[in-house]
């Protein structure tokens, strides 16, 4: 989370729930400004379509301003919010067949990035993560989802499997396949990451 | 597992130590650490939404066309206790019920023999008729010598069984119960031998109950 913008306080969480539940909905936006960043960037790295993840976006923050009677202070408000988002994001992932649609027009993008398997077309940090978040479209969803929670979103293991439902142990087995996946897909694809041999 | 950054300290120290002598190790563990550098560097590449103030308004716009259900907190917080507390008193009336139910109907002492009679012939169509009733204890013990005495029920021919010990009970509570007469259940004595040492008992141990033999078919 270091590149996102710093978290509420708990204090400052209270009295915003407070606020909304006695009908302040201005209060509410400081909350959607300050962690709408982080749960665009998961439903970015789930989905790779911005329209589709500004929608789960809304989704999730109209769900949160409905459920938030039911926040528990005790639990950390981005785990709760990373919860709502990955729900959100797989059920469209599951519901819109989109592994399919991914996949295909995947290998448009990617031919349109890379051009072949050459390291000096990529010129950033930013192409990287372009070509990771394509790749990651291949991986099973649970996979998916573990890998961008933990690696790209820079959430703990226990807070990857609060927010997933799953178990320590299944999160870190997931996270190793994944891992594994995504570097032989970036050493067959581009040659790096991977083992000379 | 062991290759990727969720091993313990001991762990790497181990791993470190054998890759010094392990070639195929050696460059697996360049290969995890080329891979962890290249992902630190795209994590830090944040996606964003093109108008983040957009994405704000259009939540605010959204949510202010719901409307939220009126606070009423100590309403909410009654009716949720009390629910609570009506649904838990449901449930242990229903098992305290139901136990109490099956405890009736398994282990009562009849004192209404049509309630006995129409039991033991609810069980009986079942298939498992039991009979736990007869006549005095000291008059058993002398004309059914066996612990056990085994009997073939007319109506299904399954072998019914009559347990000594049950037999003088239910036949002390019937006497308690000031019962002169009964009339044996359709089926259960309607065969020869049952027949015959029911008739044994009633003439030479208990005559003052009379004792009504019903043919199965009847």
């Amino acid at each position: 989370m270091n590149s996102n913008p710093p978290v509420l306080t708990e204090a400052e969480i209270r009295a915003i729930v407070a606020g909304t539940l006695a009908g302040d909905n201005q209060v509410f936006g400081t909350l959607v400004r300050t962690y709408q960043p982080y749960a665009f960037s998961l439903a970015f790295r789930l989905l790779h379509n911005e329209q589709d993840a500004l929608d789960a976006v809304q989704d999730v923050f109209i769900n949160v301003w409905r459920r938030l009677g039911q926040y528990d202070p005790s639990r950390k408000f981005t785990t709760w919010l990373y919860a709502l988002v990955s729900n959100r994001c797989m059920d469209l992932l599951r519901s819109r067949r989109r592994r399919v649609a991914l996949f295909e027009s995947n290998q448009e993008t990617l031919k349109h990035i890379s051009g072949g398997p050459d390291l000096t077309l990529i010129h950033s940090n930013k192409e990287l993560a372009e070509i990771i978040g394509l790749l990651t479209a291949h991986l099973p969803p649970t996979q998916r989802l573990v890998f961008v929670l933990r690696d790209l979103q820079n959430l703990t293991v226990e807070e990857t499997a609060e927010s997933t439902g799953l178990s320590v142990t299944s999160v870190k087995a997931n996270l190793s396949y994944a891992r594994k996946r995504i570097r032989h897909m970036l050493t067959r694809r581009y040659q790096i990451g991977g083992v000379s041999s | 597992m062991a290759l990727d950054r969720e091993r313990s300290g001991i762990e790497t120290l181990q791993l470190n130590e054998h890759a010094r002598a392990c070639e195929s190790c050696s460059a697996e563990l360049a290969a995890t650490a080329n891979m962890r550098s290249i992902i630190s560097s795209v994590s830090s590449v944040t996606p964003a939404p093109a108008d983040p103030g957009a994405l704000t308004a259009g939540i605010l716009t959204a949510i202010s066309q719901f409307r939220r259900p009126r606070s009423r907190p100590l309403l909410d917080r009654f009716i949720r206790l009390t629910s609570a507390a009506v649904f838990r008193f449901s449930y242990t009336v229903i098992v305290v019920f139901s136990i109490g139910f099956f405890a009736l109907t398994e282990f009562r002492s009849f004192t209404d023999l049509s309630r006995l009679e129409e039991r033991m012939n609810r069980e009986s169509r079942f298939g498992s008729p039991r009979v736990s009733y007869t006549i005095s204890r000291e008059s058993i013990a002398a004309v059914l010598p066996a612990d056990v005495i085994q009997m073939v029920s007319g109506s299904s021919g399954e072998t019914v069984t009559m347990n000594r010990r049950t037999l003088e009970q239910g036949v002390d509570r019937l006497e308690r119960a000031g019962f002169h007469s009964y009339r044996l259940p359709t089926g259960i004595a309607a065969s020869r031998p049952v027949g015959e040492a029911v008739d044994v008992l009633t003439k030479a141990l208990f005559p003052k109950i009379r004792f009504v033999h019903r043919s199965s078919d009847s």
